[in-house]
């Protein structure tokens, strides 16, 4: 199977800023795959993915979008190929979550924006999946965090691209919504085929359910399965420290406080 | 969908309050002319010579001045708030009147210092737009760094303080005369404008707004932020440009023809989100041009109440008007910013 992302040594960062990261392995995602990218604060995950998404160049390095380089892509072709779940929080007060997640269509309507019916179709559904039809006319800034995570996997889905590159998107969701949004993500993959990155620190959902992890320690991104991360301390200790217990037969890791 | 229904009825609304404000803007003045008065100078089966040429000299093109330059300086206005991602955004306060201010003031009398006089009616517009476009393009070099909606604004005030000093040390230098032109010019008039003026000034604005409504996609998109604009295949850079340019010159153009006109760029977008309870531009770009033009007919007509030949200054009246809008919506929706 081909790979729908290939990372050669890349440097990232923001031109202007002392902050940068390197990686020295090269990294891959596989069509239809679910890749966690894990690791500490500060250790480059947003930035990997921003510079992923296209919205800031490496620095060196190269990445490829199925086999060709990210820098090579018009950035309309590339709209429809990937979509993205960012950190960013400040949306209108004017824009209820229905115009919001319609904006997932904006690559595939012409210059009035205006909504065809497979636009409407992919938007109805993705509202469906996420669960949101009863906030659907809120304004935006009167979300709760936990509404607004939906919402924006929600606008993510309906871009309906082949590959969803998603930053944090179970931060702020109580333990209910973390399930049904994990199991929505799983079933993206498993029954639509999409191909999946995404980035948490609730680890251990994302053990639960990812084919492969980037684990960042450093320069090195270890590309390891879950199972590797279960048996390996040297992984644990990347995410964990050195205070901790694992429970073998429930894999199950308990912080010592 | 209730919500669309209100907007309808908003919409007409301000369609028909459009012709109704033209012909009050007609009617009021030094000399009031009754409507039927009106109909029969606009047929030419008037008797009286002073109708006549009060009406086709100075009330028609003052009145079309005024919806021109209200469409124009609304729209500039909507286009500097979404491009900034900053409620307070308009070429009055973000100093972009004030540059073009001084792009007149260098060429009427900077380069008078040196004995060269310039014609006035295509050099001082284009002087104007320089100017805008100048304090445009610094603005938005400055908010790449620093998002802040505070720290903008007062850069804003600051530039426009340096191009107001700027030309203070130019007056110093000038002959009376040319201090004279250029005083009255930055006091603000919709009047005395030619109708071959008002035509190749009607016809760039078209083009500017023509232009503003054909972008209007990109311009939504750019609302949810850079990050998830690039994200839709916008390409920034160049919409981000062709917004400059757009609101420099619509603003640099006005500001040329009838000086500094304040804060009708920043309150007529901030009216027509609130009545329409949208952010999407496909509505706010025509909705801002027919409220802006009914906001500056009135101005205009409110100007010209005070009997006799007393007529208060432009400026005054929209600011006037415009300030207390600008509290009312700080106040109604508890911060501007959420109605952005």
């Amino acid at each position: 199977m081909g790979n729908v992302l290939h990372i050669e040594k890349i440097k990232l960062g923001y031109a202007n800023a002392s902050v940068t990261h390197f990686f020295a392995q090269n990294l891959s995602v596989k069509l239809g795959e679910i890749v966690a990218l894990l690791g500490p604060n500060g250790t480059g995950k947003s930035t990997l993915i921003k510079t992923i998404a296209h919205i800031i160049p490496p620095l060196s390095g190269e990445i490829f979008i199925e086999n060709k380089s990210i820098s090579k892509w018009d950035i309309k072709d590339l709209s429809r190929k990937i979509a993205l779940v960012l950190t960013d929080r400040n949306f209108s007060g004017l824009m209820t979550v229905e115009s919001f997640v319609a904006f997932g269509r904006y690559p595939f309507t012409n210059w009035l924006g205006k909504l065809k019916a497979e636009d409407v179709n992919a938007i109805e559904e993705s509202i469906l999946q996420c669960e949101i039809e009863d906030i659907r006319l809120k304004d935006m800034d009167s979300l709760s965090d936990g509404e607004r995570q939906k919402v924006l996997l929600a606008r993510a889905i309906a871009q309906q691209a082949d590959f969803l590159v998603l930053d944090e998107p179970t931060t702020h969701l109580d333990a209910k919504n973390t399930v049904i949004q994990l199991r929505l993500i799983r079933n993206l993959s498993r029954n639509k085929g999409k191909t999946i990155l995404f980035s948490s620190h609730q680890f251990e959902l994302a053990l639960q359910i990812a084919d492969k992890l980037w684990l960042i320690d450093g320069e090195n991104v270890h590309q390891i399965t879950p199972q590797e991360f279960y048996e390996n301390e040297r992984y644990q200790k990347v995410l964990l420290g050195e205070d901790y217990t694992y429970n073998k037969n429930q894999q199950r890791f308990i912080l010592n406080l | 969908m209730s919500s669309f229904k209100r907007q309808k009825i908003a919409f007409v609304i301000l369609l028909l309050a459009f012709p109704l404000m033209f012909v009050l803007n007609l009617m009021v003045g030094s000399v009031a002319i009754g409507f039927s008065d009106l109909w029969h100078t606009l047929m030419g089966t008037t008797d009286s010579e002073a109708f006549y040429l009060i009406f086709w000299k100075s009330r028609l093109p003052k009145a079309l001045t005024a919806v021109l330059c209200g469409a124009a300086l609304s729209v500039s206005g909507l286009l500097m708030q979404t491009l900034f991602r900053n409620p307070l955004a308009g070429p009055y306060i973000l100093g972009v009147s004030s540059g073009a201010g001084l792009g007149v003031a260098i060429l009427v009398m900077g380069l008078g210092v040196f004995g060269i006089t310039v014609s006035s009616t295509f050099s001082i517009p284009l002087a104007s737009i320089m100017g805008s476009i100048l304090v445009l393009l610094i603005l938005f070099l400055v908010s790449l760094r620093l998002k802040d909606v505070m720290t903008l604004l007062i850069l804003g005030i600051m530039i426009g303080s340096i191009a107001t000093a700027f030309v203070g040390m130019i007056q110093y230098f000038t002959t009376d005369i040319q201090l004279k032109s250029f005083l009255l010019w930055t006091l603000g008039s919709l009047e005395g404008l030619s109708y071959k003026e008002i035509s190749f000034l009607s016809s760039i604005i078209f083009v500017g707004l023509f232009f503003s409504l054909a972008i209007n996609k990109p311009l939504n998109a750019l609302l949810l932020g850079d990050n998830y604009a690039k994200s839709l295949g916008v390409n920034l850079k160049s919409y981000r440009l062709m917004i400059i340019l757009i609101s420099g010159i619509l603003a640099g153009l006005i500001t040329a023809y009838c000086g500094p006109i304040g804060f009708i760029g920043i309150i007529v977008p901030h009216l027509c989100r609130l009545l329409f309870k949208t952010s999407d531009h496909k509505i706010l770009i025509p909705t801002s041009m027919l409220l802006g033009a009914e906001i500056l007919l009135l101005s205009d007509l409110i100007s010209n109440l005070p009997p006799g030949n007393i007529q208060l200054p432009i400026n005054s009246i929209t600011s006037l008007i415009g300030i207390p809008i600008i509290i009312w919506i700080i106040f109604n929706r508890q911060s501007i910013s959420k109605s952005f």
